[in-house]
């Protein structure tokens, strides 16, 4: 059974990978230049002037469009966990291509734990703006603070595993 | 939202050092003994055991947690003196999305 489906979809190998590069590209890149253009310069604002209201007024609204500025990243990333495998499976891959097991590693063990975080903090129990309609002054700055923590922490780790991964996959060098 | 009294930002520069050393540290153990696994274990490549991955490794290590350092400092204003940038005090009206019969907030 799961042969007559992996043979009806060699076919359409391409097409799989042309979606998966999308989302890959849509997941990297969709809320790049709002992050480092609008997000960092209204938190560096903050964390010069951390008491003044007029800028964490700006912070807290930043911070709640950040958490919709990743709608489009957070639609990619499950395309791209299901367009992955899909690939891997319907041409036969296998680890034996280091760069592949470098890239699954990566994806795996880095990014998927980041993306769930990130979910939570965007529309889970941090969503900003749930917390902001219920009232909850204390828990709002804490998880605005607990956000920016997260992002200070993963936004050099994507940027340098985001490129790598493209590259291993392009590039497919070992 | 906007009274002074709220909780400052508890992390610095100790912390962000920290974070990094140990991250680099743990994301390249991570890897490079699950390189191990999947290469030599599981498809018996002898080649990921030699003194080039390790060294590779150890490298990339060292310049990722210096760099991860390095890049939260700045993102997080602790360089430079922020004199590229002056904050002017208006009055506006900030765009919330709407409340739309039904939904709940997202």
């Amino acid at each position: 059974m799961l042969e007559a489906v992996r043979d009806w979809l060699a076919p359409g190998y391409l097409y799989i990978k042309a979606v998966h590069l999308f989302a890959v590209m849509a997941w990297i890149w969709s809320a790049a230049a709002a992050f480092a253009y609008i997000l960092v310069p209204v938190f560096k604002a903050w964390r010069r002037n951390p008491t003044d209201p007029e800028v964490i007024e700006l912070r807290n609204w930043a911070i709640e469009r950040w958490d919709q500025i990743v709608d489009y990243e957070h639609i990619a990333f499950p395309v791209v966990l299901v367009s992955g495998p899909l690939l891997y499976w319907v041409a036969g891959w296998n680890t034996a291509s280091a760069w592949l097991a470098l890239k699954l590693l990566i994806v795996v063990g880095i990014f998927l734990p980041i993306e769930i975080i990130d979910y939570y903090v965007s529309y889970f129990g941090g969503n900003k703006r749930r917390l902001r309609l219920r009232g909850d002054r204390l828990a709002f700055e804490r998880t605005v603070q607990w956000h920016w923590l997260f992002l200070l922490l993963t936004a050099p780790i994507i940027m340098v595993f985001g490129t790598l991964v493209v590259f291993l996959a392009v590039v497919k060098p070992l | 939202m906007n009274e002074p009294d709220l909780p400052a930002f508890p992390w610095g520069p100790r912390d962000y050092r920290r974070f990094a050393n140990w991250l680099s540290v743990g994301i390249h153990l991570y890897l490079y003994l699950g390189m191990i696994v999947l290469l030599y274990l599981v498809n018996g490549q002898t080649w990921i055991l030699g003194w080039k991955p390790a060294a590779i490794t150890l490298v990339s290590g060292v310049l990722l947690a210096r760099l991860w350092y390095r890049w939260m400092m700045q993102l997080d204003a602790r360089y430079g003196s922020g004199r590229g940038w002056e904050l002017w005090s208006r009055r506006v009206k900030l765009p919330e999305r709407a409340e739309r019969p039904g939904a709940g907030p997202t």
